[in-house]
């Protein structure tokens, strides 16, 4: 009886692509689990211009905010919107 | 990038109330600094771009208001995300807003346009291209750094505070050297060179020139109002001669109209001068460098109303109700004040006999309680204006026929002319306190009534619920005619 | 259509599921509205029947009224049709019966066409 054996298969790499928006601009992301720091980093990477140490927040179904901190992980899915700004800082007069 | 956008002068438009609120969240008497965001509208204009301020949201102290990192204060990050994005929703201009101590001038500091650099590229992503952009205020002056989404930043000009005593805040005391015709000689020592200047650099919309717009824009035209704007779809006929000043014959083509020949009826038709053209030669007798627009239409049609949308005042002198609306969404869309004139001879249907005969001059100011709210604007009479006229005939509507009603000259004086003291105090700073008011004019009793407003909290036009035409400028509907 | 009038259909076709609509628009921005096989109650012969009406461009300002059903509605008990029904007129390219009830206060932001609907059909079947 003949056994067939598969040597070396090849699988195809599954990669992982997830499009976010922040700040109203699409974002790729590579994995799903990712930490608020991860989030700026991308966005800052596929030119959002914000910085890392904005302050991030995930905007759910009724535009209420949740703070994302910079370690913080979380589950991305397609299409959340998050939101990253900093605070307005004014001079003493 | 716009280059037009670039060189226009950009101003900020708001109601005394909004400023009153602005004020004492500013300046409490504590000598220290205060925030918060304007939500404002838009409006791109040939004079300018004006941003319309609709709401004040003010940065609580030690929540949104808090110690900043780098700076002295700070607007707090959960603060600028939910006013920002509430902008977006809504396609409103985000302004942040903060004061400096000092009266008459203020300009932002090296920290402040530093956060403005490192924040605002994003508060326009996050506002769809914004514009975004911050206001600082002194006790009586502001600057302003508006960011487009070409990144280009624009200085304010100044801003508007519009209501019974409006007034204007610039980023520092300007100079103003202003020729005065002789001719304004007399009018002059009753509100100054200062106030007829004033008047010179103004912008005047009327919507309607028969009767009552005809008298209108003659008086506007002889105060020296420097920029006129008048607007009727109508041709002069033999019925309004004796109310419109300065007709001529020519201008009813001599009456050709009444011809029982057809023909001659239909040329005289044709040869009628529209009702505009007669007020432009008019005001330019008055005063030759009147600037005068004569728009041969019907403000209900989109191209037309959009040429009123950067006037300073606007007047209302028309018989229909769906101008009556238009008027009421301009005043309260664009932010600008706005006089509503009007005559009736109530006369029994029966009989005829004159029952009542009044004169109305209703000010319609911004945030102060709009026609809506006051019951002025019928909205069977919308519906019914709205059919074509073989779609009336078939409806059979048994009131407000076409029939002409009963219509003198010296009705539509009185209330012209209250009208016209009501502009002229209000935007020379004349006015003494009084209430914003309709007033009723019975001639045949000799009395005069005033009426106090109201304003209905869920107004659709003239108040902040969701949804409102308030201060949108361009970024909301118009209830025009397609 | 103007964005209201739109929004305005839209609600109709909520509001009445299971409805066929047919919606013209008309040159300012308004809209014609028919909305097929309504229940009319049990004093009507047909007793169903479409009720047409024209939402103004106006609109939500503008009242929606007067309202329009088949010309050759009549009462099962042989009644005359009460006043509030005139006609047959010709409207929107049929003969149609008109029902004049024009709200006494319309309320713009509040009043719908929707609603003015439900209105008149709750007159017809209870009058």
């Amino acid at each position: 009886m003949e056994t067939q054996q598969t040597i070396g298969t090849i699988r195809p790499e599954v990669k992982t692509t997830i499009d976010i928006e922040v700040n109203s601009r699409q974002v790729v992301l590579h994995q799903r689990e990712v930490t608020g720091h991860d989030i700026k980093a991308a966005a800052i990477a596929q030119g959002v211009p914000i910085e890392l140490d904005f302050l991030l927040y995930i905007v759910d179904g009724h535009g209420q905010l949740e703070p994302v901190n910079d370690n913080q992980e979380v589950t991305v899915h397609e299409h959340e919107r998050f939101r990253a700004v900093t605070p307005d800082d004014v001079s003493e007069a | 990038m716009d280059q037009k956008r670039v060189k226009k002068e950009w101003s900020l438009v708001m109601d005394e109330r909004l400023y009153g609120e602005l004020r004492a969240h500013l300046f409490p008497d504590d000598g220290d600094e205060h925030g918060g965001v304007i939500i404002a509208g838009l409006a791109e204009t040939e004079r300018g771009i004006r941003l319309l301020a609709r709401q004040f949201v003010p940065a609580r102290g030690g929540v949104d208001f808090v110690p900043g990192k780098r700076g002295y204060r700070a607007l707090a990050g959960r603060f600028v995300a939910e006013v920002a994005g509430r902008c977006a929703d809504d396609g409103l201009v985000y302004l942040a807003v903060h004061n400096h101590g000092g009266t008459d001038s203020v300009q932002f500091s090296h920290d402040d346009m530093a956060s403005h650099l490192r924040g605002y590229p994003a508060l326009l992503d996050i506002t769809h291209g914004g514009p975004v952009g911050a206001l600082v205020f002194a006790h009586n002056a502001v600057a302003g750094d508006i960011w487009t989404d070409d990144r280009q930043r624009h200085a304010l000009h100044h801003a508007q505070i519009l209501g019974l005593h409006p007034h204007r805040l610039y980023p520092e005391p300007l100079a103003v050297a202003k020729f005065i015709d002789p001719m304004y000689e007399r009018q002059v020592r009753l509100f100054g060179e200062a106030g007829q200047g004033l008047l010179g650099d103004l912008k005047v919309g009327v919507i309607g020139a028969g009767g009552g717009g005809s008298l209108l824009l003659q008086m506007l035209a002889r105060l020296g109002v420097g920029h006129l704007v008048a607007v009727d779809p109508d041709r002069m006929d033999i019925t309004n001669y004796p109310r419109i000043v300065g007709a001529r014959r020519r201008d009813i083509a001599w009456g050709m109209g009444t011809s029982k020949n057809r023909i001659i009826k239909l040329l005289g038709a044709r040869l009628a001068r529209p009702k505009v053209h007669v007020a432009r030669r008019v005001a330019r007798e008055a005063n030759p460098r009147v600037r005068f627009d004569a728009l041969y239409g019907n403000v209900v049609d989109a191209a037309v109303a959009r040429h009123l949308i950067d006037t300073d005042f606007l007047f209302l002198a028309t018989d229909t109700m769906q101008s009556r609306l238009m008027f009421n969404a301009l005043v309260h869309q664009y932010l600008i004040p706005g006089i509503q004139i009007g005559a009736k001879v109530q006369a029994d249907p029966g009989t005829g006999a004159v029952d009542d005969v009044f004169a109305v001059t209703r000010l319609v100011l911004p945030n102060s309680g709009c026609l809506l709210c006051n019951g002025a604007i019928s909205s069977a009479q919308l519906q019914r204006e709205a059919l074509s006229e073989g779609e009336r005939r078939r409806q059979r509507y048994i009131e407000g026929e076409d029939i002409s009603e009963p219509s003198v000259i010296t009705l539509n004086a009185l209330g012209a002319s209250q009208a016209m003291n009501d502009f002229l105090f209000i935007s020379t700073g004349l006015l003494k306190p009084v209430q914003v008011e309709h007033i009723l004019m019975s001639p045949r009793e000799r009395t005069m009534e005033r009426v106090r407003l109201q304003q209905e909290p869920g107004c659709p036009m003239c108040s902040l619920s969701p949804g409102s035409l308030y201060g949108c400028g361009d970024r909301g509907q118009l209830p025009c005619r397609q | 259509m103007t964005p209201a009038v739109q929004a305005a259909v839209t609600e109709v076709e909520q509001s009445f599921p299971g409805h066929r609509l047919d919606v013209t628009p008309e040159s300012q921005g308004g809209a014609y509205v028919i909305v097929h096989d309504l229940n009319l109650g049990g004093r009507y012969a047909p007793a169903t029947s479409w009720i047409g009406f024209l939402i103004t461009f106006q609109y939500p300002y503008a009242d929606v009224y007067p309202h329009f059903v088949q010309a050759d509605l009549k009462r099962i008990d042989g009644a005359n049709l009460p006043s509030g029904f005139s006609g047959p007129i010709a409207w929107n390219g049929r003969q149609a019966l008109q029902i004049s009830r024009r709200s006494n206060r319309w309320t713009a932001g509040v009043d719908t066409a929707a609603m003015k609907l439900a209105k008149v059909l709750n007159w017809i079947r209870n009058v």
